[in-house]
């Protein structure tokens, strides 16, 4: 079955790089940003148009960005700054300014380096570590009230309140229609696959807010019409799996592929280009301070460490919730070579997942596809202990 | 077995050297020179032979330099840490790990011991008595395997080994408790590893792009009044602002004096000491081997004597006529005795460097001040304004080359080592060279080859 609304997105987002020089012809400005805690809200109610940047599985570009950034980094920063040296990425090429916010050090690296080396025009928004105390929210808010600042200057005029309040709104139903298309992509004999939603969730990184969130809410009511209201009831024999860890940026489809192959069926993520972006973010006031919280608040990303006690973090306790809801059978962890911050907490998440009784594999790997085979190996491997243990 | 013989102090030097001065330390122990004396060339030998070791492979070896006094002591300190940590820790005084490149007034004046890695992996082979270098290798070794196999083999080093000291009892932690800097993007996650294990504190040291920002400097304040909370609760040492400025005083005085000595090293004609020996007056002023007060007394011998050889043009023992001077950024560049060995001496580093190079104001609210100071650690700055600053240190210590390193794991340096390569070289013409290090205690071979091509190009 073929959903005509992602046919449409599929077309929209073909359009976007033309349509985007044309705004910035008409004196438009576009504010291209990556990492994880940069408040699209803020733009997008300053009149700038929010782009999210980057992509992954492109070998060549991360031997491009290996020219300034070392190979002990890893492959998703290391193509960043291969995008940024080639300068031929559409978003890219279209960004007036580029904005970076310090959750994942090495990715707030790669705004140091483009700076220096591409002369690209850059705002940082740096991120406080210690998110669960309570001097961090007043330190970000004051962070937050800067980075506005200059976002004012740029754009030319003031944060209007309620400017701001329309901007929240719209991506709150951004959000709450993300999370939505996900109950539909889990559902029993689903006509969308997790792929194809991790698709139009990449497609909001390029599109109008106004016509993504448009475009969403026509895809929920295809799906609506097609499908009934979605439901997670038998399993039909399917092995389900949750795709966590390292980011899968656009274009990055190399575990997905593998894992489809060898006949699992993606179910959910936390990945934090992909659901993880979308939830847990209640902006409750249309303030600075508002959004700050509702970004300090929202569930962490694992470079923001966490280090009191088990039973309270986050992270961990929202994979378990997705894999709950979206009724995983097992956990594929997906760790790139040099991603420390998911690296590290590997054998803790795999600890917390065993004492659930829930089958866990680390899969560590960057772009190349040397390595494809063994993890195709493993991953049906796995899928076939899956398999037994629900028999 | 050595391929190049033992360091020994020869007897005749024994009568000069008990003409110095003994070393005072703030618990009030004098340990007089006789004692140093008898501790370096009886007891020390039997119990650490490796650090006797002088094979140029040998990351610990001491100084050749036996005519350097001062130097005898610093070797001292740095032998006996171990002795000086336990007595203290069964005193009650919490054993607090940082991380290097942060300055430690606050810690200590709190009530506790800060011990960097360096120190922790010196009070972790402390405990390998009588074992020769090649035994200590593997140990090492052995703990960096235990590190990865509970975490991955893509961290870094150091962390891992420290991770392992402290899950095998082999080193007593009261308190994790380093600064979440820009330095270094694995110790957050090692303090959450920690979690339901150790009791931990995270000062969150914020990034700082543009100037001025007073909100950095109040969330910083705030965590070091939490810091200074939690020693002071566990040493048991009530504290007020007057005793931290009182630390403050102190630890500016440690730090000054370390300039001085730079200043002075740097201006000689030939350098006065060998690399090693001039290494250990930046690592001593950093965590003054676990006592200020000690290091003081001894940082003010070091000046005299450097003065006095620069006077008469004394050469450091080891070096070249005219070797090249290699400024090294970054983790280290490795055995700085195989440095010497090939031509070259090294002028500085800037991980050393950098917390020497701050000044804390001494009146007023002091954990605001130590806030103030620790925003402007130069090591910890964006990479453009690092880069900067390196290019000005380099000039300053008349480098002939820069030697830029990143430690394997280290994803902070990885990234940053290239751009300051880069601003090196358009600010000063320097040439510069970067290298990966590896953490073992045995040289490197693939590394020290490299840096000699390095040292030979620029002679």
């Amino acid at each position: 079955m073929v959903l005509e609304t992602l046919k449409k997105i599929e077309e929209a987002v073909k359009n976007r790089p033309q349509e985007l020089a044309e705004a910035r012809k008409k004196g438009e400005k576009v504010v291209g940003w990556f990492n994880y805690n940069i408040p699209e809200e803020i733009i997008h109610a300053l009149g700038l148009i929010p782009v999210r940047l980057g992509t992954g599985g492109n070998d060549k570009l991360v031997e491009i960005g290996s020219r300034y950034i070392s190979e002990k980094n890893c492959v998703y920063t290391r193509e960043l700054v291969g995008l940024f040296e080639q300068n031929k990425d559409p978003y890219i090429i279209n960004s007036d300014l580029v904005a970076i916010d310090a959750t994942c050090l090495q990715t707030y690296k790669v705004g140091e380096l483009i700076k220096y080396y591409f002369k690209v025009n850059t705002l940082i928004l740096p991120i406080p570590r210690n998110f669960y105390q309570p001097e961090a929210h007043e330190y970000f808010e004051k962070e937050l009230e800067f980075f506005t600042q200059k976002l004012e200057e740029f754009a030319g005029n003031k944060l209007d309140t309620n400017k701001l309040a329309e901007s929240i709104k719209l991506y709150k139903n951004i959000r709450k229609a993300v999370k939505d298309l996900y109950k539909y992509q889990a559902a029993d004999k689903s006509p969308i696959k997790w792929r194809e939603v991790f698709g139009v969730v990449h497609a909001g990184n390029y599109l109008d807010r106004e016509q993504y969130l448009s475009l969403l809410q026509e895809l929920l009511k295809e799906l609506k019409e097609k499908h009934g209201k979605p439901e997670i009831g038998s399993l039909n024999g399917d092995v389900r799996i949750f795709l966590a860890g390292s980011i899968i940026p656009p274009r990055d489809t190399k575990l997905i592929n593998i894992i489809e192959e060898v006949g699992g069926r993606i179910v959910g993520d936390d990945l934090w280009s992909g659901l993880n972006s979308f939830l847990d973010l209640n902006i409750k006031e249309p303030s600075i301070k508002g959004v700050a919280e509702a970004y300090i608040n929202r569930v962490p990303h694992a470079a923001q460490h966490y280090p009191l006690s088990l039973e309270t973090d986050r992270r961990l306790n929202n994979m378990k919730q997705l894999i709950g809801e979206f009724k995983a059978q097992g956990v594929i962890y997906h760790t790139l070579r040099f991603c420390d911050p998911f690296t590290f907490n590997a054998n803790e998440t795999h600890d917390v997942f065993k004492k659930e009784d829930i089958p866990f594999l680390e899969i560590h790997t960057e772009y190349s596809g040397s390595d494809v085979e063994a993890i195709r190996t493993r991953t049906g491997a796995f899928l076939e202990l899956i398999k037994n243990k629900n028999i | 077995m050595s391929n190049n013989g033992t360091l020994s102090y020869p007897e005749e030097l024994k009568q000069k050297f008990l003409e110095t001065e003994d070393i005072n330390y703030r618990d009030g122990t004098i340990v007089t020179t006789s004692e140093i004396w008898k501790y370096v060339t009886d007891v020390a030998p039997k119990k650490y032979p490796y650090a006797y070791d002088l094979d140029y492979n040998n990351r610990l070896r001491r100084s050749e330099d036996v005519e350097y006094l001062s130097g005898i002591k610093v070797n001292y300190m740095t032998l006996s840490l171990r002795d000086l940590l336990l007595k203290a820790h069964d005193k009650g005084i919490p054993l607090i790990h940082v991380i290097g490149g942060q300055i430690m007034d606050a810690y200590y004046a709190a009530g506790g011991i800060a011990f960097r890695n360096a120190l922790v992996s010196q009070m972790s082979r402390s405990t390998q008595e009588g074992a020769s270098l090649r035994k200590i290798a593997i140990y090492e070794q052995e703990l960096l395997e235990k590190g990865n196999k509970t975490f991955s083999y893509e961290l870094c080093g150091p962390a891992l080994r420290q991770r392992a000291n402290f899950d095998g009892h082999i080193v007593p932690i009261d308190l994790i408790a380093p600064y979440q800097c820009m330095r270094c993007s694995d110790l957050a996650r090692m303090i959450e590893s920690y979690r339901d294990k150790f009791p931990s504190v995270s000062i969150d040291v914020p990034i700082v792009e543009y100037e001025n920002k007073e909100w950095a400097v109040d969330y910083l304040t705030s965590g070091l009044r939490g810091l200074t909370k939690k020693v002071s609760n566990l040493s048991g040492k009530k504290i007020t602002d007057k005793d931290i400025l009182e630390e403050i005083k102190l630890e500016n005085k440690v730090r000054k004096i370390a300039r001085e000595i730079h200043d002075i090293w740097w201006s000689a004609k030939v350098p006065p000491t060998n690399s090693i020996d001039f290494g250990e007056v930046a690592q001593l002023a950093i965590d003054f081997k676990a006592d200020p007060v000690a290091a003081l007394g001894v940082l003010k011998e070091i000046k005299e004597e450097v003065k006095g050889r620069v006077k008469h043009s004394i050469k450091g023992k080891g070096l070249a006529d005219d070797p090249a001077r290699l400024y090294i950024v970054g983790m280290g560049a490795g055995n700085r005795a195989r440095i010497d060995k090939m031509g070259g001496v090294m002028v500085g580093t800037d991980q050393a460097w950098s917390p020497i190079s701050v000044h804390v104001k001494e009146t007023g609210d002091p954990h605001e001040n130590i806030a103030r100071a620790t925003l402007t650690l130069p090591f910890e700055q964006p990479v453009e304004r690092r880069g900067e600053l390196e290019a000005e240190l380099s000039k300053r210590s008349r480098a002939d080359g820069v030697v830029i390193t990143l430690a394997w794991g280290c994803n902070y340096t990885s990234a940053s080592v290239r751009v300051i390569a880069d601003i090196i070289k358009e600010r000063t013409g320097l040439p510069t060279n970067i290298f990966e290090t590896n953490p073992g205690v045995e040289g490197a071979e693939q590394l020290e080859n490299r840096i000699e091509a390095f040292v030979e190009m620029l002679n």
